[in-house]
């Protein structure tokens, strides 16, 4: 074929003539079918709207024809740009396409944005994104939760938009400066909220318009709510931390469980760092079985891990070994490491490298981890998280019970962490996102899409009760997760610092320093981050 | 270097029998070729074959240790109402295929399925470093999932529509503008098509603030437009791509249309379009793809707006970085790419030939 | 379409001859200037905007937490720019990105070039499978792609590594070693590489038979043939190749974010310029400095791709001339 004879170029071009025209005709045909097609299978949705009258399907009906406007507009320029010869030929296929597909069935999976909102709703759009809650486990939780508050009264109808991380920050930001913003963000925690610093609506006037009395919560609570002394959120939920054991790996090495209380002793011993460390080291196994105890054991082969520090950044890491603030109190301006801290960074970053109980950054994504999702995988016998870690694995399959957090330089530290749902200054329904907001914040089945304790404390033994039915034959001793809250990290890992926003970063490139490098002199790496942290604080305005 | 004109008068002399002669030879070349290109292919695609066996692993075999790289599933005997997984175990009368009830570090409790009335019994060893019995059982469940939960024929259909008007818009619009600056002279040619080339020089996450404004501005927020009429005012990848083709090709051709009495637009149309058909099915495909994938803009324009939304930003509550499910995320993306893969391997054909007819008569 | 007749063989008025000529200059400067209005309008509607507004931007203190309106935001005069002088992390991510590119251009450059002869080959059976192959890695959407590079390129269970094992090497840390954090990186652009492969196979196609069969017959072999006659004929394509891998790379983002983190682990060693930017606008709120790193970026690139089109036009051979 490479060598076939030139054809005339009169007949040539003829050829080409009628192979070019039957691919533009091709092309819009398929366009129009493409359109043809949108357009018959929304108009039955356009026409049932006032039909279904209970349901009033406005906002669905909007949407399609804002899509069909759209198809029609472009499919006019290109129409008005080609030839006008080829489109009758084009709209005769498009025609039975469109017969065709308007009687196929609308699809099964019914996307209901707004779905069951009275007419006369104010629109409310919830943002989900920044924080917990745009794992696909937990959307369609959420959107029964929209659907059936929808449904449930006639002043505001919630419009949820999830964006995934890392474009949720982008995303949000780019309506924000279109000032086409949502009304409600969350849940998002104090690291989120920093990253709109100044964009978030003093909730105190709205809850005293509102007749909502804040005077009920512990101060302790709404001052956990607070950025910069304006409270942003009512407490929702309060997610303290524990550890997370696997029963079924303890068990293989014939050894105890861990205290489910305060005070009590594992094996006869104190349950301490020093008893925590070694049991860790027990419960940490390389391929030919051999614990990190055994002289011959293989760090570059592990199978299995003692222990992990659930995700957190390095301010999350340190706090294991009590809080603290990462300047000199005295003065702001100048950053000084807590000691405790410096000794929690040690203490971790040598379990990683040098004792080998907790795993590096490459065994945390490798597949044995179940890629970043450690207690999950099953190869992780104890993990220190919170409670909205119920979220992210099989807690009806997995054999897993909590235990309390072990005594370290003489206190017990359990780290905690406090999401909740905040409105955007540039809401223009303040009043309806507040009322909205004040129903989410006392929603017991958005507790549980959340895994939060409620933070009414009235609420938690329904809360847990729900809790356990999801168990199935678990028996997890709740207990645990209420005497932990008695140990907060005090000042919180989260707590506001001079530049905030910059700080955090430094922080989290902190941890992942730690996890990724190996033979690091931590102790001058503590050094140099005092002295970022130092220029970062004294930039502040 | 040879002109195309030269080469003319020498192919009209040469001997034809030479050539056939060369054709015959082909054996040896092909298995060598086909060698190399199969061995290139493997360690290419090895990257593709992780994410198929992922796809059609089930959720718990991914971090099971010691499990094949293929899907599998571990055989398992049913004992007091329990599935007990089998592993090989050496023993002195050869490997036996033994059910797990208990293991420890150093011992397990084992019972032979071939000789259950023997019972529980305690082998002594380590059982974490016995090989599992594992068969080959590839599971949909992943596949199911994704179906069910994520709207596929919406998504596809939202895809197909943006993807075959933005095309359509592309072509029309960056073919004229490639033929500007391909055969016209025009004051400032030179600087004009540096400015068009720098309208991709700016990072789209710089560019994407204003735009949404604008956009916003003008009500087309929440619609298909911003990602719909853009494309036809031509962009800078395709036009210069165009250009570069159309530059190739010897202008005697269409300098003959034009004595011939055919009008620019004629000569376009009849002569530059059918000598860069290869082209121009590259840049369709290209535009075609880049809008399947494409998922930053659609995103910010459409949030929210889930009945609007392509399948890239459908998709993404199971394929993301952050998601908890990696076999899902596998199964949901092999499910997206099937249809542009079979529209590639469909299209390739017209492509292919398209191009042998003008390599030929050029 | 009805057939117009061209303007230029009316006669009027016995016209000189270089009337007639500057008359059809202008004629086809007309029809030059309605083909290229689709992208002037298109410039000045939707491109120009963003590239003002930018420049705009660099001159204030926008934060994008808030709408974009006066008042929410104030004049810094050329601060931005100052700052320039004295930020270290430019040069350093400028490093990066450089040290990216300079990997990255060579590759797309050679590899897919390969790729392409390979499936043009009539030597290779079922081109169509190989190609659809090739091709499929593209339409893979970039974070599902980055999952799977993150599976195969894991130091301890990724398939790379054990490959490597079998050979008896042990291999690298790849996205935890800032030294290997690039190469993997490359790796992951490489394997999008179809759309470089069909350009380059397009051109390949397009290079008359005759030109390989005059050569064949002078006896030129295959090596001398590929030399030149291939790369001369698909100059131009290449020349397209280099020009959008430079830009490609200087823009090459999203996959190093969803890797890398925000900080560019590991220890900033993937701290390209564009997340640098990225940070500064997205993470930092700092649109007005943001913009002026764009257009720092700008001003690079547009200087990079005028000297490539200086030599451009020294080496590219195009069968139509320049116009």
């Amino acid at each position: 074929m490479h060598l076939s004879k030139p054809t005339g170029r009169e007949s040539s071009f003829a050829s080409k003539k009628i192979s070019y025209i039957a691919t533009l005709v091709l092309l819009m045909s398929v366009v129009l079918a493409a359109c043809g097609d949108n357009t018959a299978t929304t108009a039955p949705a356009a026409t049932t709207a006032p039909a279904a009258a209970t349901t009033a399907a406005a906002t669905t009906a909007a949407a399609a024809t804002t899509a069909a406007a759209a198809t029609t507009a472009a499919a006019t320029t290109a129409a008005a740009t080609t030839a006008a010869a080829t489109t009758p030929a084009a709209t005769t296929p498009a025609a039975t396409t469109a017969a065709a597909s308007s009687t196929t069935p609308p699809p099964t999976t019914v996307i209901s944005t707004g779905e069951g909102c009275a007419s006369g709703a104010t629109k409310i759009t919830w943002y989900i994104g920044l924080g917990a809650g745009a794992d696909a486990d937990v959307i369609p939780k959420e959107q029964a939760w929209a659907d059936k508050y929808n449904k449930s009264q006639t002043e505001a109808c919630v419009i949820m938009q999830v964006v995934h991380n890392p474009e949720s920050y982008d995303t949000l930001k780019a309506q924000l400066a279109a000032g086409q913003g949502p009304d409600i963000v969350g849940p998002v925690g104090k690291a989120g909220r920093a990253s709109f610093q100044g964009a978030w609506t003093d909730i105190a006037p709205l809850a005293q318009a509102a007749g909502v009395d804040l005077s009920k919560y512990d101060p302790a609570l709404l001052d956990f709510t607070k950025d910069e002394g304006t409270l942003v959120g009512i407490p929702f939920a309060l997610f303290p931390s524990f550890i997370y054991y696997n029963k079924d790996l303890f068990d293989e090495a014939k050894l105890p469980y861990p205290p489910h209380k305060v005070g009590e002793k594992y094996d006869g011993k104190d349950w301490n760092l020093d008893t925590f460390t070694a049991l860790a080291q027990e419960l940490t196994v390389d391929k030919s079985g051999n614990a990190a105890t055994d002289a011959n054991f293989d760090a570059k082969n592990i199978t299995q891990f003692g222990f992990f520090d659930g995700p957190t950044d390095a301010r999350g890491v340190a706090v294991l070994f009590g809080g603290g603030l990462p300047y000199d109190p005295a003065d702001q301006k100048t950053a000084k490491i807590p000691d405790n801290w410096r000794q929690a960074w040690t203490w971790y970053y040598n379990s990683i490298w040098k004792l080998h109980i907790s795993p590096n950054n490459d065994y945390q994504q490798s597949d044995l981890l179940a890629k970043g999702n450690e207690f999950k995988s099953g190869h992780v016998a104890m993990q220190a998280s919170h409670t909205w870690y119920t979220c992210c694995f099989d807690i009806a399959k997995q054999n897993w019970d909590i235990a309390v957090m072990p005594t370290i330089n003489g206190k017990i530290t359990a780290k905690l962490h406090g999401d909740t749902f905040a409105i955007l200054k540039s809401s223009k329904n303040q009043k309806v996102a507040f009322d909205v907001l004040s129903k989410m914040v006392v929603d017991k089945d958005l507790y549980q899409i959340y895994g939060g304790m409620p933070a009414n404390q009235a609420d938690r033994a329904e809360f847990f009760t729900t809790l356990n039915s999801r168990l199935g034959n678990n028996k997890v001793d709740w207990s645990v997760a209420e005497e932990m809250l008695k140990y907060p990290d005090l000042p919180n890992h989260e707590s506001w610092l001079p530049n905030i926003i910059k700080a955090n970063d430094a922080f989290n490139k902190f941890r992942t320093l730690m996890d990724q490098t190996p033979d690091l002199n931590i102790n001058s790496e503590i050094d140099k981050l005092q002295s970022q942290l130092d220029a970062l604080f004294k930039a502040a305005s | 270097m040879a002109t195309v004109k030269e080469v003319r008068v020498r192919r009209s002399v040469a001997p034809r029998f030479e050539l056939r002669r060369m054709k015959r030879r082909n054996i040896l070349p092909t298995i060598l070729v086909s060698l190399v290109g199969f061995l290139i292919m493997l360690l290419f695609l090895l990257p593709l074959g992780y994410m198929l066996t992922l796809a059609f692993k089930p959720e718990e075999q991914l971090s099971a240790q010691n499990a094949p790289l293929w899907p599998a599933k571990a055989v398992t005997y049913n004992y007091e109402g329990k599935d007990l997984p089998l592993y090989n175990v050496p023993t002195a009368d050869g490997v036996k295929q033994w059910a797990l009830v208990k293991g420890y570090r150093e011992d397990a409790d084992f019972i032979d399925p071939s000789n259950v009335n023997n019972g529980v019994f305690n082998w002594k060893g380590r059982y974490r470093v016995l090989d599992p019995v594992y068969t080959f059982a590839p599971v949909f469940d992943n596949f199911t999932a994704a179906w069910n939960e994520v709207n596929f024929p919406l998504l596809f259909r939202n895809t197909f529509v943006i993807a075959v008007i933005s095309t359509i818009g592309t072509l029309i619009s960056c073919i004229m503008v490639a033929y500007a600056f391909a055969r016209f002279k025009i004051p400032g040619k030179n600087f004009l098509f540096i400015l068009l080339i720098s309208t991709i020089v700016l990072p789209p996450q710089a560019t994407i603030i204003p735009l949404f404004i604008a956009f916003a501005k003008i009500g087309w927020a929440g619609t298909w437009l911003p990602l719909l009429v853009p494309a036809f005012f031509a962009n800078a990848y395709d036009v210069f791509l165009l250009r570069q083709y159309f530059m190739g090709i010897p202008k005697e051709l269409d300098e003959a249309a034009e004595v011939d009495g055919a009008n620019p637009l004629r000569t376009l149309v009849w002569v530059i379009v059918p000598q860069a058909i290869p082209a121009i099915t590259a840049v369709t495909l290209f535009h075609f793809f880049y809008t399947w994938n494409d998922y930053f803009n659609p995103l910010v324009y459409l949030v929210g707006k889930e009945d609007l939304y392509p399948i890239s930003v459908g998709i993404a509550k199971f394929v993301s970085t952050y998601g908890s499910h990696p076999t899902r995320a596998m199964a949901t993306a092999v499910l997206t790419m099937i249809l542009p893969a079979i529209l590639f391997f469909l299209a390739q054909r017209q492509f292919m030939q398209g191009v042998v007819s003008t390599g030929v008569e050029k | 379409m009805a057939v117009t007749k061209n303007d230029t063989q009316t006669p009027i008025l016995m016209p000189t001859i270089k009337d007639r000529r500057s008359r059809v200059a202008m004629q086809r400067l007309k029809w030059g200037l309605f083909f290229l209005s689709p992208w002037f309008i298109g410039l000045l509607t939707f491109q120009l905007l963003p590239i003002i507004f930018t420049f705009f931007l660099s001159f204030t203190n926008y934060s994008a937490t808030k709408e974009f309106a006066f008042g929410n935001f104030d004049f810094v005069g050329l601060s931005n720019y100052a700052r320039l002088f004295s930020d270290p992390d430019i040069l350093n991510s400028m490093g990066v990105t450089i040290k990216y590119t300079l990997i990255a251009v060579p590759l797309g450059l050679v590899v897919p070039l390969l790729f392409a002869l390979l499936v043009n080959s009539r030597h290779l059976i079922a081109p169509n499978i190989f190609r659809t192959l090739f091709f499929l890695p593209t339409v893979i959407p970039v974070v599902a792609g980055v999952l799977v590079f993150q599976g195969v390129l894991n130091s301890q269970s990724g398939w790379i590594n054990g490959l490597l094992k079998i050979f008896g090497i042990e291999g690298p840390r790849w996205l935890s070693d800032p030294m290997w954090a690039i190469p993997a990186l490359n790796l992951l652009s490489l394997w999008a590489i179809g759309n470089l492969m069909l350009i380059y196979l397009g051109a390949l196609q397009s290079v008359p038979t005759e030109l390989y069969e005059a050569a064949t017959l002078d006896g030129a072999g295959g090596v001398r043939r590929f030399f030149f006659i291939t790369i001369p004929m698909i100059s131009p394509v290449i020349f397209y190749n280099v020009v959008l891998s430079v830009i490609n790379a200087f823009q090459f983002f999203v996959a190093a974010l969803l890797i890398g983190g925000r900080n560019g682990d590991p220890q900033g060693s993937t701290m390209f310029y564009n997340l640098y930017f990225y940070r500064q606008a997205f993470v930092f709120n700092d649109m007005g400095y943001a913009s002026t790193l764009a257009l720092l970026l700008f001003v690079i690139v547009m200087i990079l791709t005028t000297l490539l089109f200086r030599f451009g036009q020294r080496s590219v051979y195009y069968a139509g001339g320049e116009a």
